[in-house]
């Protein structure tokens, strides 16, 4: 709130004077009728900091009372001029708010009062002639009233100062600078952005909005939205900037997850926290999906936005990268089971605190899973386990135990010189490698996945999709003609080839050249400093977490070298 | 005898030319400056009002006398004329011009300097093409210089027709007449502009000259202003070409500053701080200014010091022990010898008085002030010489 | 030449008594007040900073109070205290800093502006001010300066200012005989200035000069160095305000009809300082020579070279050039005895080494 504002110059005989000021009375007392209040500051004291030395002017300054209740932020100015009596105008336009408050969005106002001031007096003597000519302006003092007033009730103000020009200001509140959005994050909306979206918004964001349902990680989201990451990543930051999102980590089966000591307030069911994850967690539970209100927002948008997210797609989103999930990973909520669960009603709070404390350092999801159905409780049919964990991490119940991989000799080699951490254009190579690679072999699992399940329906959709697909790759195409005979020569409807062609029109159409794969030695080495967890190889290289495994192990180093650790 | 540089001879007070001790430094003010001023003021006006009965008389036009270079001052109303003559001729500080009344008449001063010559101010709103009383013939005949004022921060183009008119007119009768335009009251304006103005009034004059058959006139044309030091490098440069055989002097300083290592040196008019003579390195505005304010502090710090007489008792009392020598035979040199050194550098300045009127001032190299004595015989020799130069190249 | 060897121990073991009195460092408050616009600023840059009067008109006006510390002759710190002259200001230093502001004060410099208009609410503030001086520092000496008389007619100067300063007079003692001030009467020093000619220097001379300790043996040194080298007047200057802060005239030197001669020689220094300052391109409070020196054939012979740290020296003398070699000789040899006017510099790097 801004409790006062207040226009002082330093006149040539009686030194530094309050001009204007609104409320009046608020620096210093007025002559004219009574006023309730005493002035807020003891201007004899405060003065001397309201037209400082000169070795303060033209810069931001902030002064506390001598009681500290309110502080003074001001931008004295000083425009040296020789038609000035005494060779300089000096002027100050401050605003007293709460000491206690936070001044940055303060900050940017004062700082536009004075250089706008500033301006107007350099190029037509405004603050010169202020009072003195009668050319209808509004005075000072009720420009600041309405800075004032429209600043508190609106947090923004329009006022035109003069025909040429208009006070714009408003009270930005301050974000800290985003945290970077890795690859591996998983974007989960806090707020419906889809409804929220307009026309006007940026290019990159419409397009990738649709994708960011909570289970898609940034990668993902990239590929559906045929955008390339980095712009990805930076949208994404935007979001996030706004605190629009959240970035949690991917969900697996294999990963481990463990109690953070707020678990403690689920477990005395502080503020209805169980009842919450209940009615987030629980299949066909009795609570509808859209009353999670304080739940992760993101659970209306998965079911309503993203068809995927329902029921049969949920194990694609398990294995999104590993072309082995198909078949392993076991499938939770199907409906089937839902509505078995349905009958029972929603899991009992107990069950839930149970649940959620039994997560635990060296046990992965499955073998959670694994404990309670072998106890007796039917986890799957009873609880959405992907939502569950998600609850948990966003409530700071639970904290996601990753995974690392450290060789004692690719230390010793890094420590030595011998070894370099790969350079950033090669590592930008080798993500684009990676990520054509990835985009091809995501495409084949898919189809795979559809011919598997699909029935003659879905066939159709999907020629059809492929065959919109190749239109738009013959566009591209036809900028690109040299390639053309090429294509036709086998066309022989391979997805892959296809797939490729497409990526690399698109890489051109970026103004990047594409390269021949390099000669690299073992693409796993550079993980190995303990410094990427394997959520980071997973999506970088695109292996699951087995494959990983299974090549660190034949990996040529010494027995013991190889350390996988969680943390 | 007096010299501004050594003060007054005790013995010889009562003797005339004093007057030229009266001049001060500009900044200096005193009462006894302010009464000088009134002095100043009202020999002017009494001049004026002899001059207006002369000028109106054309039977009796103020016969020159032979031999005295005249310089005439011209140029529109209110072009800063006689500022220029009262900032040079007169030592009046730059500021106190505004209060100048503007010339009504043909305003003549003569300088008693080291060659006697007339400075003519004329008055801007005066014709003396069309007014008949003139006599073109005695104004003209023995004109050393023609200096015509432009006002650069006003509307120049009248200035410059009425010029071309004038240069028109003399160019048939008296084809030597030397043609200085100062482009006056440049002050304030950017160097830009400056030279874009001195452009612009070079074409015109000489396109308007060429199509009317004068190819190479003698025309100049200098940047001036009362303000600093440029109107005084200006007439120095007028004064010059009035000199006799400049060649040789020029050669002489030249000489002295390579034999011994001087930066620079001027031959100074001490009262009108014009140079009459400098060495061949390119003379700079800086070393020019430098040189002028050494000589205002010398004639300044003498006023104080040499300006009155020491009682008799006391002179016999120097002569006495451990010297028992005359004071006359005490002294090195008769005339003022003068040297400063700069921190900066340890650069010396010196002085040396060539007679009444002129003054050799040089920069000397760094470090030379060990070299003093030797610097001071080469000076003498010099000084010598350029005495012998006037000697031989006065006008009989 | 014989008798320089003789007489130069004998001055040193004079400068050797005092060296031992001298050396602390003393620092005196010099308060200077007066109406806003009427020049303090202006003089303080021109007597410490080497401006020159043109230069003035580009300062700004004082904010509060600027304080400065003038290095003076070495041992001497005039602590400065220039304080900004606007209504808000003066009563803030009668309020809320009234005990900051006036208390040890050595010496109280008050500037009058002669073309104020309101000469009733000066004189008003004139007093206030005293009353919190002769609360706080009753010994403080008080200047008073009518200043901007430049712009008086000449003729009336002299009436202009005798009467302003009878009413400072009259002012002060009704001030004082209302308030039963103890300490009796208050010592008052009036003087006319103007930035534009010398009686600015004469004005700040004459301060400096009574603010200089040990001034005596300044002087009897001096004294017995100009008989010594047969001199007419010796004056010595303050290195950085070209202030006369002693001086020595010679009893034939006496009949100089020029009396203002010591201001005019510092205007006469200060301003070619800045010439040089502009030929050379060296700051303007820099050093700017180290030795001038003059010989006006029969006249007299003059000599100005930099004598202590903090001092120029400048002789007059007869004419003569063996008396003009050997005094400057001797000028240099006596350095050694004016070195106490240096004091704690040389304390410090004595004991540096």
């Amino acid at each position: 709130m801004i409790q006062g504002i207040f226009y002082a110059r330093f006149l040539p005989q009686e030194g530094t004077k309050i001009v204007a000021q609104s409320p009046p009375g608020c620096i210093v007392a007025t002559t004219f009728g009574p006023h309730l209040k005493p002035p807020l500051v003891d201007f004899d004291i405060i003065q001397e900091y309201i037209i400082p030395r000169k070795a303060f002017f033209n810069r931001f300054l902030t002064v506390n009372t001598p009681d500290n209740k309110y502080s003074i932020l001001g931008y004295p100015i000083s425009i040296p001029h020789e038609r000035y009596h005494r060779n300089e105008f000096i002027f100050n336009f401050g605003l007293v708010v709460e000491s206690d408050c936070d001044f940055l969005p303060y900050e940017k106002l004062v700082r536009r009062l004075a250089v706008t001031f500033a301006e107007m007096e350099r190029q037509n003597g405004y603050l010169r002639t202020e009072g003195k000519l009668n050319d209808g302006r509004r005075p000072i003092e009720s420009l600041l009233e309405i800075v004032k007033e429209d600043l508190n009730n609106y947090g923004e103000c329009m006022i035109p100062v003069d025909e040429a020009n208009t006070l714009n200001m408003k009270l930005f509140p301050y974000h800290p600078p985003p945290a970077p959005v890795r690859g591996w994050h998983v974007p989960v909306p806090k707020m419906k952005l889809v409804d929220i979206v307009d026309p006007t918004w940026d290019l990159t964001l419409q397009k990738i909005i649709p994708h960011v349902d909570g289970v898609n990680d940034v990668r993902r989201v990239a590929w559906l939205a045929d955008v390339s990451l980095p712009l990805t990543q930076t949208a994404l930051q935007h979001l996030l900037y706004y605190d629009t999102i959240l970035l949690l980590d991917m969900f697996f089966f294999a990963s481990c997850y463990a109690p953070r000591p707020g678990i403690h307030d689920f477990i005395t069911n502080r503020d209805g926290l169980v009842d919450e994850c209940a009615g987030y967690v629980c299949i066909g539970g009795s609570l509808p999906d859209g009353t999670g209100g304080a739940a992760p927002p993101s659970a209306p948008k998965t079911s309503s936005h993203h068809p995927a997210a329902a029921g049969p797609s949920t194990p694609q989103q398990s294995s999104s990268v590993s072309t082995t999930a198909t078949n392993t990973t076991p499938r939770i909520g199907t409906p089937s089971t839902t509505t078995a669960a349905t009958a029972t009603g929603r899991v009992t709070n107990y069950q839930l605190i149970k649940l959620m404390t039994t997560f635990c350092v060296g046990r992965s999801v499955m073998e959670w899973i694994k404990l309670h159905q072998d106890a007796g409780l039917p986890v799957l049919s009873l609880v959405d386990v992907r939502r569950l964990v998600q609850f948990g991490v966003i409530k700071g119940l639970l904290y996601r135990v990753h995974k690392y991989v450290v060789s004692k000799q690719y230390l010793a080699l890094l420590a030595s010189g011998q070894a370099h951490p790969p350079s950033r254009s090669s590592q930008q190579h080798r993500r684009r490698q990676q990520e054509q690679q990835k985009a091809q072999d995501q495409k084949n699992q898919k189809e795979q996945q559809q011919q598997q399940k699909g029935g003659q329906g879905q066939q159709h959709k999907l020629s059809r999709h492929s065959s919109r697909r190749r239109l738009h790759t013959w566009d591209i195409h036809d900028t690109n003609n040299s390639d053309d005979e090429d294509d036709e020569g086998n066309d022989n409807s391979n997805e892959e080839t296809e797939e490729e062609e497409r990526e690399r029109a698109r890489l051109r159409s970026h103004g990047k050249g594409y390269e021949e794969e390099l000669p690299t030695d073992d693409p796993l080495q550079r993980y190995t400093d303990g410094c990427h967890s394997f959520d980071q190889i997973i999506t970088e290289q695109n292996m699951a977490d087995a494959e990983i495994m299974e090549k660190l192990k034949g990996y040529r180093a010494p027995a013991g070298d190889l350390t996988v650790f969680y943390r | 005898m007096g010299s501004p540089l050594r003060g007054r001879d005790p013995p010889s007070e009562l003797e005339g030319g004093d007057g030229i001790l009266l001049r001060r430094h500009s900044s200096v003010l005193s009462p006894a400056q302010l009464n000088l001023e009134r002095l100043y003021v009202q020999n002017r006006s009494r001049q004026q009002q002899n001059d207006g009965a002369k000028a109106t008389e054309p039977s009796t036009p103020g016969a020159p006398a032979k031999g005295k270079p005249r310089l005439l001052l011209m140029g529109q109303r209110r072009s800063g004329k006689s500022s220029i003559s009262s900032v040079v001729f007169h030592k009046l500080p730059p500021n106190e011009t505004l209060y100048l009344e503007s010339t009504a008449r043909i305003q003549k001063d003569s300088m008693a300097s080291f060659m006697d010559f007339q400075v003519w101010d004329f008055p801007g709103q005066i014709d003396i093409f069309d007014n008949p009383t003139f006599d073109i013939d005695a104004m003209f005949g023995e004109i050393g210089a023609l200096i015509w004022v432009i006002d650069a921060q006003d509307d120049y183009l009248e200035a410059v027709a009425r010029l071309n008119v004038t240069i028109l007119n003399l160019q048939r009768t008296y084809p030597n007449i030397k043609i200085e335009v100062f482009i006056h009251k440049v002050d304030g304006l950017s160097d830009d502009y400056k030279l874009d103005i001195q452009r612009d009034i070079t074409i015109r004059i000489q396109d308007e000259l060429s199509d009317h058959g004068f190819e190479n006139a003698p025309v100049t044309f200098h940047l001036t202003s009362i303000y600093n030091h440029s109107i005084f490098e200006a007439f120095s440069k007028v004064i010059q070409k009035l000199i006799p055989r400049l060649g040789s002097l020029e050669a002489m300083l030249t000489n002295l500053c390579r034999t011994c290592r001087f930066e620079k040196a001027y031959l100074f008019d001490v009262l009108s701080k014009i140079y009459i003579a400098t060495d061949n390195a390119p003379a700079d505005m800086a070393s020019y200014e430098i040189c002028s304010d050494y000589i205002d502090v010398i004639i300044d710090i003498t006023e104080v010091y040499g300006s009155w007489p020491r009682s008799k008792g006391y002179r016999e009392g120097l002569e006495g022990p451990p010297w028992n020598q005359k004071l006359d035979d005490q002294v090195a040199s008769n005339w003022a010898e003068s040297c400063m050194v700069l921190t900066d550098a340890n650069r010396p300045i010196m002085l040396r008085e060539v007679d009444k009127y002129l003054a050799l001032v040089a920069i000397m190299k760094d470090d030379s002030y060990d070299k003093m004595p030797l610097v001071n015989m080469n000076v003498e020799v010099v000084v010598q010489g350029l005495k012998e130069f006037f000697d031989i190249t006065k006008p009989k | 030449m014989a008798d320089l060897e003789a007489s130069t121990p004998s001055l040193g073991a004079t400068g050797g008594d005092v060296r031992n009195e001298v050396k602390k460092p003393k620092k005196k408050k010099v308060l200077l007040m007066g109406k806003s616009g009427s020049g303090k600023s202006s003089m303080r840059s021109i007597i410490f900073s080497n401006y020159i009067a043109r230069d003035t008109r580009r300062l700004g006006a004082t904010i509060d109070i600027d304080l400065s510390h003038v290095k003076f002759l070495g041992n001497l710190t005039l602590n400065l205290w220039d304080c900004g002259g606007q209504e808000a200001f003066m009563e803030n230093y009668l309020s809320q800093q009234r005990v900051h502001v006036f208390s040890n004060v050595g010496v109280l410099i008050y500037v009058f502006d002669i073309e104020s208009r309101d000469v009733d609410r000066d004189m008003a503030t004139y007093v206030s001010i005293m009353s919190a001086l002769t609360q706080y520092s009753p010994t403080a000496k008080i200047y008073v300066l009518i200043h901007k008389m430049d712009l008086i007619m000449t003729q009336v100067r002299e009436a202009v200012f005798m009467d302003r300063v009878k009413l400072v007079r009259q002012k002060t003692a009704e001030f004082l005989q209302g308030s039963n001030f103890a300490g009796g009467d208050v010592d008052l020093t009036p003087f006319a200035t103007s930035i534009w000619d010398q009686s600015l220097y004469k004005a700040w001379a004459s301060i400096i000069h009574d603010l200089v300790p040990n001034l005596s043996v300044i002087e009897s040194q001096l004294a017995s160095l100009g008989v010594l080298i047969e001199a007419e007047e010796l004056l010595l200057f303050e290195r950085t305000s070209f202030l006369v802060v002693s001086s020595w005239t010679s009893d034939e030197g006496q009949n100089n009809p020029t009396t203002d001669r010591q201001e005019r020689i510092s205007n006469i220094l200060k301003h070619f300082k800045q010439s040089i300052s502009r030929f050379t391109g060296t700051p303007r409070n820099a050093e700017q020579f180290t030795l001038m020196e003059h010989k006006a054939g029969g006249r007299f012979s003059i000599f100005c070279l930099k004598f202590t740290t903090n001092t120029y020296l400048m002789v007059i003398l007869p004419p003569g050039e063996a008396r003009f070699n050997s005094a400057k000789l001797n000028c240099q040899i006596a350095r050694e005895s004016f070195k106490f006017l240096d004091g704690p510099i040389s304390a410090a790097q004595s004991s540096a080494a």
